[in-house]
């Protein structure tokens, strides 16, 4: 129980930063960047920030609450070492990694005749993807 | 081996229905001149096309052989289903789809300050992630 509640922590340091880079780039955008594209995409980027603050200060409190209330984290912690949970988590990750990756590079092909600016936004998330995975396995090789 | 067998040719059959349908996407692209596409980018998408169907053509070559030689096969049932390599391959994907999730966002929402296009795309891919995982969460849950 003493390694879950270290990992809540850790889970909560993380929300923290997330929280952080995410607003210190939204200001910092709008500080250095005052010519915006469009209106529309501006207040959309607004509303993605605010919702990524929200979902960041929710996820915190939840795990500050599991770390304080010892029945809550048991339960939390049954749930999180739940065989069928782990196995449709990960299962369902490693499917939609793989067709995500094979829509992009449809998404790659049939936009590189339309729009340079779409094929060249496709190619970085794909770049982004398989750096991040490459990354992810190195790291779970040394653990394993 | 029977099993392995009926996997390794299901497998093989998705590999020769993305070949065909490269091959397909290849020729129409190469036939049909579409107006508005920018020259640089349509031949990437050529060329990207090229190396998918090289890529399927490869993975073709090695079921097929897999196929036709038991101890070829008997190699490729442990190599795709050794305990370790999955951990490693199921983890590392969970974790990088958590990741690149956070990288769109956060890079969506740089890309609202300087092209429309690319925010719009980022956002598309972002929704088309999120509703493929949703997919396969439900569908996995049914499964198991």
């Amino acid at each position: 129980m003493e390694n879950f509640k270290k990992e809540l922590q850790a889970k909560m340091t993380m929300t923290v930063w997330a929280a952080a880079l995410n607003e210190i780039l939204y200001f910092a955008m709008n500080i250095f960047c005052k010519e915006k594209v469009s209106e529309f995409a501006s207040n959309l980027s607004t509303y993605l920030s605010i919702a990524l603050f929200v979902y960041a200060l929710v996820q915190w409190f939840r795990y500050m609450l599991m770390i304080q209330d010892e029945t809550k984290l048991e339960a939390a912690y049954i749930k999180s070492k739940d065989e069928r949970n782990i196995m449709i988590r990960e299962k369902t990750s490693g499917a939609s990694y793989m067709i995500s990756i094979y829509m992009l590079c449809a998404g790659v092909i049939v936009s590189s005749f339309f729009s340079q600016g779409i094929c060249i936004a496709f190619m970085c998330v794909i770049i982004a993807m398989l750096l991040v995975n490459v990354c992810c396995k190195f790291y779970y090789e040394k653990k394993y | 081996m029977e099993n392995i067998r009926k996997q390794a040719k299901k497998t093989l059959i998705i590999y020769i229905a993305v070949l065909i349908a490269s091959i397909v996407l290849w020729v129409f692209f190469n036939v049909v001149e579409i107006r508005g596409g920018e020259n640089n980018s349509s031949n990437f998408g050529r060329g990207f096309c090229v190396g998918e169907i090289a890529f399927m053509a490869v993975n073709i070559a090695r079921y097929s052989a897999a196929l036709k030689s038991d101890e070829k096969l008997k190699r490729l049932y442990i190599s795709v289903t050794d305990e370790r390599e999955k951990l490693i391959c199921e983890k590392s994907d969970s974790s990088s789809f958590k990741a690149i999730l956070c990288i769109i966002v956060l890079s969506a929402m740089v890309a609202s300050f300087y092209s429309d296009t690319v925010f719009y795309t980022l956002i598309a891919v972002m929704l088309t992630v999120v509703f493929v995982k949703a997919g396969f969460r439900f569908y996995y849950r049914r499964k198991f």
